[in-house]
């Protein structure tokens, strides 16, 4: 196989200079100041590799990681006017539900590889296009190296490359093996708030920060994306419910 | 009491939205316990006035409102809660259909404010946003605790979420929340049907109907305790639908009805005023000597119309006939009221009810207390004229025609809903046509098999089960052709106004039987071909021959008269022209008025269906004895000797032998007239069967007269509509007796009309010792016109109107420039008229310039060489110098003349006839060769011998009510034919029957009296020999009725006939043909 | 190609009727499309063999829409036997002959099969050659003829070839134009040739109609008994064009060969080539996407002149060995960015196999589309400019296939599995309603057990899912989704009864049940799992 990335260079000098944190790099924010306050460069680095990861092996956690991801780039697609590039060898996102999380099919193009080796090359190629204003992709299995190259793309190309590591089995922890992602997260589903009549209101996410580059690992919950992809943070629990559901009464007329 | 009342439904007066018919829906409320629900159609009240029958039938009370779809987006429920609220609301409406046009309802919310008092309005939110709360406020201000806001369901996510934050939104806004269904249909079985509506609506199939369909689908009527317990969390918004429930204190019998002023005589009652009318009238009828029974008969009628207050009605016709009179319009009441001697006297009528013994009290009741009926017929040409005058005498306030409810008859369902199921285009109008049209049973597996399609095919059974549940299901609203509603005060304070699709007209929303049920006075102004062509012939008759003779002149039975008419001698008459009526007539022999009355009441579908026509004719001719078990059904049935053969003796025996009161007799006759028989036939069966074997009738006659009067329940004939035509038919019979050259020109001037085309009525009338002759650029006018000649009548000269394609206003110039001098070439012609030169060239192709010796083809030759338009000045030039011209310096051509049969062709395309030859003239040597009989030679060719007759095809037949035979007519130049063709036979030889256009019929003559037929074995094509005729093949053009063109003229004796185009008249497919026509096989007499 | 021979054997054995109308044409190459090509692409000769066999049992129709009713526009000979005729309504047709096989009419296929013949026609036997809509070729002989073994050679095999093609032919070799179409379509002989000079014996006895004449110009002549083409020829001009029109006049000159009419041919247009002859075989991928580069620099240059866009690309490279290597690519939108279509090609180097070397290259462009200049309109005024995607798509797809990048597009269904297609990745799609959707959806439902909910419309309070029991503490619903009656009888009563619900942990979950809880007719009752919210 010939390729044309046997000849980067791969130097440590050259890997420690674009590891330095820099200030003017472009930042996404996430708009929220509780959240933004404690990453490191007050929101996510555009030209990184972040991975995200469902805390546990429940469907339920994926679809939370998932939609945090889609709310991300959502925000992105929205901002750069490109489209989405959502990897994956699986074929069981439901477009009309990421829709909800803003993130539109005219947005969003999708491709399904038959392997994580040809999904790594689709995210290398795609990056270095430089069309997509991100690219998602869903990998379970991914050594130091092609994290590393991806993060080099990413950065070259000024592109988020947003990587969901997926669960190979219960009790292994995708986020243990070793990466050089900028970010990494955890999120998992939380209870929603009770609402005064029948329904369910507005999700609930335990987002994780297990590691980022130049700040502290944190945890903190947060309502999940709404139709624009912008989290929020839950409101200070009231009584609010209590006081006010319920049907209006009056006197007979 | 519930604790619950649907306010939110829509019927299917909602036009392709709502999918139940308020039958339905109020049998299902019956069914699940509501006391009471609303009826509130989208923009209409349409549908309130069925609701309001069914309630009587249900005992569910209707509350009747509306729903307004505002310009804004805003939707709002509206109840008026008393009878002037109920003004308000049809005078809001008015506004809205005022500025929307036909069909459409357009209202801003600024509009409301006026009509508001006394209304109860019920906002219809979506979510719970800003907009609502605008929405609330306004409400507020406009309507303010008479507002309120719909909560319901819509079975999508957040469902409950909404409709608390909904509640809360009202309870905020101060307007109170009140539950509804948001109902669409009765049954949750409608939903497929509601889906195939909303898809016709939207022109597309189900399959691409996406969400376009309606999204919540769980829009059945649901009992009250299934809504208590889907909202118990509200329980003041359930009671408010019980609260605004007893608040509509508004029955639509309120609706005083009050007939206009009259204002004919000063300082007269309207009884005063008719009496005295009459009198004088009846006075200057016999110069001053009346019979005693006149007198007696007038004064006995007077009284009745005073007991029940129906002289001001009798006025207001007796108005419109004298208008009518004065300008000189023939006319001619009938209706249950017509029938009358104070009618006769006045004019209104010319059947002498003495005379005829036909008397009053038979056709109004004074215990049915119905309003009365009279309908009056105009010639159709002139019918404007008249209804412009009731819109100027009685006002546009006060008047306006009623409406037609188009409902879906089974073909239109079966296209419509196979449109929508995605069958192709060419196979559904196959199986439309495979529908005799006014089948209210839908198309079947036998069609479907008769088409060869496969039963088994899912989308073609799931189309032919919706089609016929969408049978009966309003399509679209227009006006009646002339049912006129008067009233005393403002129409729109009593019923929503639009305007129609015509200029000047302007429709209620109610049909004519909604305005029975509420009894309001209607006068039915129609239009009828055969009066204008009567009006002609007399008017002829007056200028030709110097005779004065009107419709009332008439009177005596004259045995000649009828002497023609027994021998079936009466084409172009009217009514009894048609093939069924000719073959019956020899054997009714009708010798007196009232045997015409049976005869046009008899051969309808009513009595064919019911079998009346065998046991009557056994019966006339003395082979049977009529029946009757009881006296009391012998003094109603004696006269049709023991046979029910009209309406009212239908709810005569049904009262007398069955005991039913005249309310549910007449009950009866609407529930077999309604097409979706919901439950209803049933009951009266029992009731009827019941009741006459109660009062000792045997059980097998009980019986049969019920499946007699359930036979004829929608076409039957009252007696005194019969007698009306019966009245036409004699006339028009007598002109024909009498002056067949008048009754042919005024027969050929009225066209198209009536059974037969152009060449059958010249070719009778040449019969008949008339001479025709051809149109001529030099001696024809417009219409046919009569010229002596010292025969025995007066000639007939075709007019320029026989041209096909000529204009009238062309015709009209080339006749004006004719008035000083005769033509002299085709070129003075075209110099002389101005007409464009495609006018020109229609003459020649109409052989019309003969005079001056050009045969067509010379003619059109001259005629091409000219320029498109004469210009006036070289004109002026031209005529000054009269040598040079276009044409003269012209090389001449030799043209090859045309042959014979060409001529003969030619003259049936541009003409429609030909007076040259019959086109079979030309080949008769090669029939005989091949050993056909004429077609006249079967008058002496014996009983069982077979024969092969040979013809141009003029009608193909299936009624059906006849089982799939079908009956041929065809014509050669010695007369004509009539064949059958069985089924099976038909089966083998379809294709020939079917695109031939000259065939043989070859099978055993069967003679049955005077009717000879021809029972076909085979069908022989014989389009060779036509083709040789001409060298190319025939051209016939489609028999017309003057339904395509006026519609609604009620020729057919049937005042909601359906004007469609007549097309029994097969022309042979290769030329001209219409292809859509080519599986119609549509019965002019077996309907 | 075995299956093509065995099709063209099989239409070789059908009767006249089932071969469609093929006049007048000249070609020799098997590579038209003929009207069986559809089935040449079965798999199974048992297959070809049954739809023919089925094709000619059953008398043909084509119909087809004029003007606003489906009329029959072609009809075989079997059909017209027995009474269809052109024109003739295709209901009437159906009433006629029960058994007819009626199909829908291709007007443009035909117009395009026509269109490949006269550019085979011009490629093979004439410069000049041209298509006479709808059903008919011009060829110019002149100069040509003897080339191909003199006129009468060359009619006989020009008509062989359409018969093993499977048209039915009929050929005419006149002095005009005008006289050639007449005589081939109403002339006597399939065969017909006019000697030079006879043009108007042979027209003589020919109908009006054989000139070509407009409808109007066809009445009238014969309302003037002018049947024959004789019976006009002594007819005066001046009277004659003032009755039937000037253009009847210059049909019949123009056939007599009074005015010419010359024959616009078809053009060939060519596909464009650029060629690289190296100087010495090369073998490495560097050495061989320098040559790509350059090769693809030409034929930029190359389409910029035409103004072209590639859809596909072909490279050809010769080996010493004298074989050649061959791939391609292809881009969703015309294009010819050296760049894009370069790291195209570079993704198919590995599949080349350059053995001892490789010493010539040549790149085609089959497939090319109009490409004019990018309007830049939008970039100056400042709008935000949404980026194409279509280079994208041609990245990814030429690394994983086309069919491996796509887009979700919206299928307006309420049933949630139809709600969603793939569609083209190039073009955006619509959206959805704004009703709540999981993120993830399940591809089968998957049975729930042990619930406990309360009937007919409450949520579950409890189930068991995958082994796992939930309790829920907050639901939603129900959505009611029906079946899609118009589908198949199973789903006309079908109702699933859609929840949303929210267990102890926080997971939100998509379950239905089968049936509203009233009618049994709509489901069984029982609970399934349909997907997963955030």
């Amino acid at each position: 196989m010939i390729t044309a990335f046997e000849s980067l260079p791969t130097t440590i000098a050259h890997l420690r200079t674009i590891a330095t944190p820099v200030v003017d790099h472009r930042i996404m924010p996430f708009g929220i100041p509780a959240l933004d306050d404690r990453l490191a460069s007050r929101g996510l680095r555009a030209g990184a590799l972040h991975e995200v990861a469902a805390q546990s092996c429940s469907m339920v956690d994926d679809a939370a990681a998932t939609l945090f991801l889609a709310g991300i780039a959502a925000r992105e697609a929205a901002h750069a006017g490109g489209p989405v590039l959502w990897v994956s060898c699986r074929n069981d996102l439901y477009a009309p539900g990421l829709e909800q999380a803003g993130l539109s099919s005219a947005d969003l193009i999708h491709a399904q590889p038959r392997d994580d080796a040809a999904l790594l090359a689709v995210v290398e190629d795609a990056v270095r296009d430089g069309t997509p204003s991100a690219v998602i992709a869903e990998v379970s299995r991914m050594s130091m190296v092609a994290t590393r190259r991806l993060q080099l793309v990413a950065a070259d190309a000024d592109i988020p490359v947003l990587i969901l590591r997926r669960r190979r089995n219960r009790d292994q922890d995708p986020l243990a093996e070793p990466s050089a992602a900028w970010t990494r997260w955890r999120i998992a589903s939380a209870s929603s708030e009770r609402l005064g009549v029948a329904g369910v209101g507005r999700s609930r996410w335990q987002v994780e920060v297990a590691r980022q580059r130049g700040g502290e690992a944190f945890s903190m919950i947060l309502e999940g994306c709404d139709e624009t992809g912008c989290l929020a943070v839950p409101a200070a629990l009231g009584h609010r419910a209590a006081e006010t559901a319920g049907p209006a009464r009056y006197a007979a007329a | 009491m519930t604790d619950y009342v649907e306010l939110q439904v829509l019927t299917h007066f909602s036009l392709l939205r709502g999918a139940s018919s308020p039958e339905e829906l109020f049998a299902a409320a019956a069914l699940v316990g509501y006391p009471s629900i609303g009826v509130s159609d989208i923009g209409t009240v349409a549908g309130v006035v069925r609701a309001w029958e069914a309630q009587k039938a249900t005992g569910v009370r209707s509350i009747a409102g509306t729903r307004v779809n505002m310009s804004c987006g805003r939707q709002l429920l509206l109840y008026p809660t008393n009878r002037p609220a109920w003004s308000r609301l049809t005078r809001l409406l008015t506004v809205g259909k005022k500025r929307a046009g036909k069909g459409g309802c357009l209202l801003h919310w600024h509009d409301l404010e006026p009509w508001s008092e006394g209304m109860i309005a019920i906002l219809l939110p979506q979510e719970a946003d800003e907009e609502n709360l605008a929405a609330l406020a306004d409400l507020k201000t406009v309507y303010g605790r008479r507002g309120y806001m719909a909560l319901f369901q819509r079975r999508r996510p957040d469902d409950a979420v909404r409709i608390d934050a909904l509640a809360r939104q009202a309870g905020g806004a101060g307007v109170r929340a009140v539950v509804t269904g948001d109902v669409l249909y009765h049954a949750p079985e409608a939903r497929l049907l509601q889906d195939v509506v909303t898809a016709v609506r939207e022109k597309c199939t189900v399959d691409e109907l996406g969400y376009r369909r309606e999204v919540n689908a769980d829009r059945a009527l649901k009992s009250p305790d299934e809504m208590v317990r889907r909202f118990k969390a509200y329980p003041d918004a359930l009671r408010a639908s019980v609260d605004i429930a007893r608040l509509c204190t508004f029955d639509l019998g309120e609706l005083a009805y009050q007939y206009p002023h009259e204002r004919l005589i000063d300082g007269l009652t309207a009884q005063e005023a008719l009496q005295k009318l009459a009198e004088d009238a009846v006075d200057a009828m016999f110069g001053g000597a009346v019979p005693a029974a006149y007198t007696e008969q007038i004064a006995h009628e007077m009284r009745l119309i005073g007991e029940l207050g129906y002289a001001p009605y009798f006025l207001t016709v007796y108005a419109i006939v004298r208008e009518a009179r004065r300008r000189g319009i023939l006319c001619q009441g009938r209706g249950s009221a017509a029938n009358s001697c104070v009618c006769f006297v006045l004019g209104v009528t010319s059947i002498d009810p003495i005379k005829h013994e036909l008397l009053f009290e038979r056709f109004v009741s004074g215990e049915r207390r119905e309003p009365p009926d009279i309908d009056v017929d105009f010639e159709h040409e002139r019918r404007e004229e008249i209804i412009q005058w009731i819109y100027e005498t009685y006002g546009r306030n006060h008047s306006a025609l009623t409406a037609v409810v188009t409902r879906y008859r089974a073909r239109g369902a079966v296209r419509d809903v196979g449109k929508a199921l995605g069958l192709p285009e060419d196979l559904t109008s196959s199986l439309a046509g495979q529908v005799w049209g006014w089948s209210a049973e839908g198309v079947g597996e036998k069609q479907v098999n008769e088409l060869n399609l496969d039963i088994g095919d899912r989308r073609l059974r799931l189309t032919l089960e919706l089609a016929r549940k969408l049978i009966g299901v309003p399509r679209h609203m227009s006006q009646h052709p002339g049912g006129f509603v008067l009233t005393h005060d403002r129409l729109d304070d009593l019923v929503p106004i639009e305007p129609a699709a015509m200029e000047d007209r302007q429709i209620i929303e109610w049909d004519k039987d909604d305005i029975d049920a509420l009894k309001f006075m209607k006068v039915d102004v129609l239009g009828l071909g055969m009066l204008g062509c009567m009006n002609r012939a007399f008017n002829m008759l007056e200028v030709d021959k110097g005779l004065r003779v009107g419709l009332a002149d008439l009177q005596d039975d004259d045995p000649d008269v009828y002497a023609m008419i027994s021998k079936a001698d009466t084409l172009g008459t009217f009514q009894i022209e048609s093939r069924a009526q000719m073959s019956m007539l020899p054997r009714m022999k009708p010798r007196r008025f009232y045997d015409l009355v049976i005869q046009v009441a008899i051969v309808r579908p009513g009595p064919i269906q019911g079998d009346m026509v065998h046991p009557y004719l056994r019966r006339r001719e003395g082979l049977e004895k009529p029946e009757y078990p009881r006296p009391e059904l012998r003094a109603v049935l004696e006269k049709t000797l023991g046979v029910p053969l009209f309406q009212e003796q239908a709810m005569k025996v049904a009262i007398v032998g069955a005991g039913f009161t005249p309310a549910e007799a007449d009950q009866l006759r609407r529930a077999m007239a309604t097409f979706k028989f919901t439950g209803g036939v049933s009951h009266f069966s029992e009731k009827l069967i019941g009741g006459m074997v109660e009062r000792g009738y045997p059980r097998e006659f009980a019986e049969r007269t019920f499946r007699q009067l359930e036979g004829f329940g929608s076409y039957g004939f009252p007696e005194s509509h019969a007698a009306s035509f019966a009245k036409i038919s004699y006339a028009s019979s007598w002109m024909k007796h009498h002056h067949p050259d008048v009754f042919c020109a005024s027969l050929m001037n009225a066209q198209p009309m009536g059974f037969y085309a152009p060449a059958q009525i010249v070719r009778d009338a040449r019969e008949h010792g008339v001479v025709v002759r051809p149109p001529c650029v030099n001696a024809s006018r417009w219409d046919c016109t009569l010229e002596p000649y010292g025969g025995r009548y007066l000639a007939v000269r075709l007019g320029l109107r026989q041209i096909r394609g000529l204009s009238n206003a062309d015709g009209a110039k080339i006749v004006g420039a004719r008035e000083l001098t005769a033509f002299e070439s085709v070129e003075d012609v075209w110099r002389r008229s101005g007409v464009q030169r495609a006018a020109i060239e229609r003459l020649a192709d109409g052989d019309a310039f003969h005079s001056f010796g050009a045969d067509r083809r010379q003619g059109l030759w001259k005629v091409r060489g000219l320029g498109e338009a004469p210009l006036p000045l070289f004109a002026a030039a031209d005529r000054a110098d009269q040598a040079v011209s276009a044409e003269g310096i012209e090389p001449d051509v030799e043209l090859r003349p045309l042959t014979d049969g060409r001529e003969v062709i030619e003259d049936y395309r541009a003409l429609q006839l030909s007076l040259r030859a019959h086109p079979l003239t030309f080949v008769r040597d090669e029939l005989a060769r091949r050993g056909v009989t004429k077609c006249a030679d079967l008058a002496t060719i014996r009983d069982g011998r077979h024969v092969e007759v040979a013809g141009i095809i003029l009608v193909r037949q299936k009624p059906g009510s006849a089982k799939g035979v079908l009956f041929i007519t065809i014509e050669d130049e010695t007369g004509i034919a009539n064949g059958i063709l069985w089924p099976d036979r038909f089966e083998r030889q379809r294709r020939t029957v079917m695109s031939a256009s000259m065939i043989g019929m070859k099978g055993r003559v069967q003679k049955e009296g005077e009717v000879i037929h021809v029972i076909c074995d085979r069908i022989i094509d014989h389009g060779d020999l036509l083709h040789r005729v001409g060298e190319m093949s025939f051209p016939h053009r489609t028999g017309r009725g003057d339904g395509a063109k006026h519609a609604g003229s009620p020729d057919r004796g049937d005042k909601g006939w359906s004007p469609n185009p007549r097309n029994s008249y097969w022309p042979p497919h290769a030329d001209g043909m219409d292809p859509e026509a080519v599986m119609k096989f549509k019965s002019h007499d077996f309907h | 190609m075995p299956i093509r021979q065995d099709v063209e054997g099989e239409i070789a054995a059908l009767p006249a009727h089932a071969k469609p109308p093929m006049r007048e044409l000249g070609r020799r190459s098997e590579a038209a499309n003929h009207p069986f090509h559809g089935f040449a692409q079965a798999d199974s000769h048992d297959r070809v063999a049954a739809t023919v066999a089925a094709f000619h049992r059953a008398p043909l129709a084509l119909v087809g829409k004029v003007g606003r009713r489906e009329e029959v526009v072609a009809a075989c000979d079997g059909a017209a036997a027995l009474g269809i005729t052109i024109g003739m309504a295709a209901t009437h047709a159906r009433a006629l002959v029960s058994d007819l096989d009626i199909r829908p009419s291709e007007m443009e296929a035909d117009a395009a099969m026509l269109d490949q013949l006269a550019l085979r026609a011009v490629r093979r036997w004439s410069p000049i050659a041209a298509a006479t809509p709808p059903d008919g070729l011009w060829l110019d002989l002149t100069g040509c003829a003897h080339l191909h073994g003199g006129e009468e050679r060359f009619c006989r095999r020009l008509r062989a070839f359409c018969q093993r093609a499977g048209f039915t032919a009929r050929v005419a070799v006149a002095d005009t134009p005008g006289a050639a179409h007449a005589i081939a379509r109403f002339g006597p002989a399939d065969i017909a040739i006019v000697p030079t000079g006879r043009t108007v014996d042979a027209l003589s006895g020919l109908p009006v109609a054989a000139l070509r004449l407009a409808g109007t110009a066809l009445v009238a002549a014969r309302k003037f008994g002018f049947e024959r083409v004789a019976d006009l020829l002594p007819v005066a001009r001046g009277p004659l064009a003032r009755r039937l029109g000037l253009a009847a006049i210059t049909r019949l000159d123009q056939a007599l060969g009074a005015v010419a009419e010359p024959i616009t041919p078809r053009t060939d247009e060519v596909m464009p080539v650029v060629e690289r002859r190296l100087l010495e075989p090369i073998v490495t991928a560097d050495a061989i996407a320098q040559v790509m580069e350059d090769l693809l620099g030409d034929m930029a240059e190359l389409l910029r002149a035409k103004g072209l866009g590639v859809r596909s690309l072909r490279l050809g490279g010769l080996r010493v060995d004298g074989t050649e290597q061959v791939v391609a690519v292809g881009t969703s939108r015309p294009t010819r960015e050296v760049s894009h279509l370069l790291r195209l090609m570079k993704l198919r180097i590995e599949l080349i196999d350059p053995g001892l070397g490789l010493e010539q290259f040549y790149l085609a462009a089959p497939h090319t589309e109009p490409l004019d200049a990018v309007d830049l309109g939008a970039v100056l005024a400042g709008e935000v400019l949404v980026r194409d995607p279509a280079r994208l798509v041609d990245v990814v797809a030429g690394r994983i296939g086309a069919d491996a990048v796509f887009r979700i597009a919206p299928v307006e269904s309420h049933v949630p599995e139809r709600a969603v297609m793939r569609a083209d990745p190039v073009v955006a799609p619509a959206g959805w309603p704004k009703w709540r959707r999981p993120t993830r959806l399940l591809a089968r439902p998957e049975p729930l057990w042990g619930v406990i909910a309360l009937m007919p419309d409450q949520p579950p309070r409890r189930f068991e899912w995958r082994g796992r029991p939930h309790k829920v503490v907050a639901g939603d619903g129900p959505e009611r989704i029906h079946g899609e009656w118009w589908r198949r009888d199973a789903e006309v009563w079908a109702v699933r009864d859609y929840y949303r619900v929210e267990d102890e942990t926080g997971g939100r979950y998509w379950v239905f049940r089968r049936g509203d809880g009233f009618v049994e007719d709509t489901g069984d009752l029982s609970w399934w799992m349909h997907g997963v919210f955030a």
